[in-house]
């Protein structure tokens, strides 16, 4: 009754101090992503004057960029071009855009813009565009584009 | 023609060393960025691109060189025209060959919609390197 | 007489660690992934790590010391927090712990094995560069 309960106590008493320690280790990896959707093209329309053919002007609709970015990534706009127009257009033109949003730009311009992107949850940029020519355009279907690259 | 015939010879090597496409979803490229070695002259990446439009879309699947302006040579995709449905993801593979002397090269690969109208043509590009075993970090 | 003998024999014998020693086991390895908020990696979205700890009797286990070991460069790790949470069940009875980033403690009853899930978050608010990132935390038991 005793003894055992003696016996008992001296074993645990001469045995040594129970410690364990261990690291646990986690590891994980990253990807850098972009997602880019247009939900809205855009349209141009003619100034009132002729001269002006823009996405801000009457009956005009500026393109919405949708921008989802998830890591160190870089957005370019590439300089805006006319890219098509009806026979017996002369050009002469100059293809400007503007844009708000994501990022702001407010006065038109012609050359590469680049925004810098960090994380950046899911985000509008409106993207305004006008192609202006004094001399006018002829009847017909023109498109004008700056070419959005998230890199 | 021959270097599209080697390139699926060596498909299967290529995708064993190529890296794990990203995160499953809605992505337009996923990895946007990667790197690794190759025991050939002929590098592989496994991509994910995704079509994050609520309707079916076609994108094009371009190699270009790493500024994004020209078609890159010497590379190839499995799959150049994607047909995605809403909010899908699909995998492709990317090959280049590295053309000695050199034993690292970069390109870059660039998804954009096929027939998106509008004033914004919107792509998503990422760069990949290749090295050849036993050179490099 | 005998018994006598028994008990000099027993404390001079050099100390038995059987029994009384701790084992710490950890038997799946945790993997951190994006979770919904771009700002967070976290096990929940991954795997967590399951430990199991034997060979004791009510034991004190401790978690502590969560912290980043490697991460990509250019990545701003200072401004990087990192927590642990857990959750241990043995024989009647169990224990848990929301996410800390300081030392966790609790004491477990008898039983033939102590199984800890462990969960590994990373919080940054100006997000996460591309590439591989590692977590560990310390887990004891006395």
């Amino acid at each position: 009754m005793r003894i055992p309960a003696v016996i008992a106590l001296v074993i645990c008493a001469a045995a040594g101090p129970a410690f364990a320690s261990t690291d646990v280790t986690f590891t994980g990896t990253v990807s850098d992503t972009c997602t880019l959707a247009v939900p809205t093209p855009g349209i141009m329309a003619l100034s009132t004057d002729g001269t002006i053919l823009g996405s801000d002007q009457t009956l005009g609709v500026p393109a919405t960029v949708t921008v989802l970015s998830l890591g160190g990534n870089t957005l370019t706009l590439s300089a805006p071009t006319l890219t098509s127009h009806p026979p017996g257009y002369a050009g002469g033109e100059t293809v400007q855009m503007k844009f708000s949003g994501l990022a702001s730009q407010p006065s038109y311009v012609s050359t590469q813009q680049t925004i810098a992107l960090g994380l950046i949850p899911l985000t509008d940029l409106i993207v305004n565009m006008q192609v202006v020519n004094a001399n006018g355009f002829a009847q017909g279907d023109y498109t004008a584009k700056t070419v959005l690259t998230c890199s | 023609m021959q270097l599209k015939a080697h390139m699926c010879a060596l498909l299967f090597v290529a995708a064993a060393g190529a890296a794990t496409a990203g995160a499953a979803g809605a992505q337009s490229l996923s990895p946007m960025h990667n790197s690794g070695v190759t025991p050939s002259d002929i590098k592989g990446f496994r991509l994910s691109v995704g079509n994050p439009y609520p309707r079916r879309m076609t994108f094009l699947v371009l190699p270009m060189e790493p500024g994004f302006k020209t078609a890159a040579a010497d590379a190839a995709v499995d799959f150049p025209q994607l047909t995605l449905a809403p909010n899908s993801s699909r995998q492709v593979i990317v090959t280049f060959r590295i053309e000695p002397p050199r034993t690292e090269r970069t390109i870059g690969v660039c998804v954009e919609p096929r027939d998106l109208r509008g004033t914004v043509l919107p792509r998503v590009c990422g760069t990949y390197t290749g090295r050849l075993i036993g050179v490099g970090g | 007489m005998q018994l006598r003998g028994l008990i000099a024999v027993l404390l001079l014998a050099p100390p038995v660690p059987a029994l009384a020693a701790c084992n710490v086991l950890v038997s799946t390895s945790g993997v951190l992934a994006r979770t919904g908020d771009a700002t967070v990696l976290s096990s929940e979205s991954g795997v967590p790590s399951v430990i199991v700890i034997s060979g004791f009797l009510n034991p004190s286990i401790s978690i502590s010391d969560p912290r980043l070991e490697s991460w990509p460069p250019g990545f701003d790790w200072t401004s990087a927090t990192v927590e642990a949470s857990y959750q241990a069940a043995w024989t009647l009875g169990s224990s848990s712990g929301g996410y800390s980033s300081g030392t966790q403690s609790f004491s477990a009853g008898i039983g033939l094995a102590v199984t800890v899930t462990l969960n590994n978050r990373v919080t940054a608010a100006g997000g996460f560069r591309q590439g591989n990132y590692t977590t560990k935390t310390t887990i004891s038991c006395s």
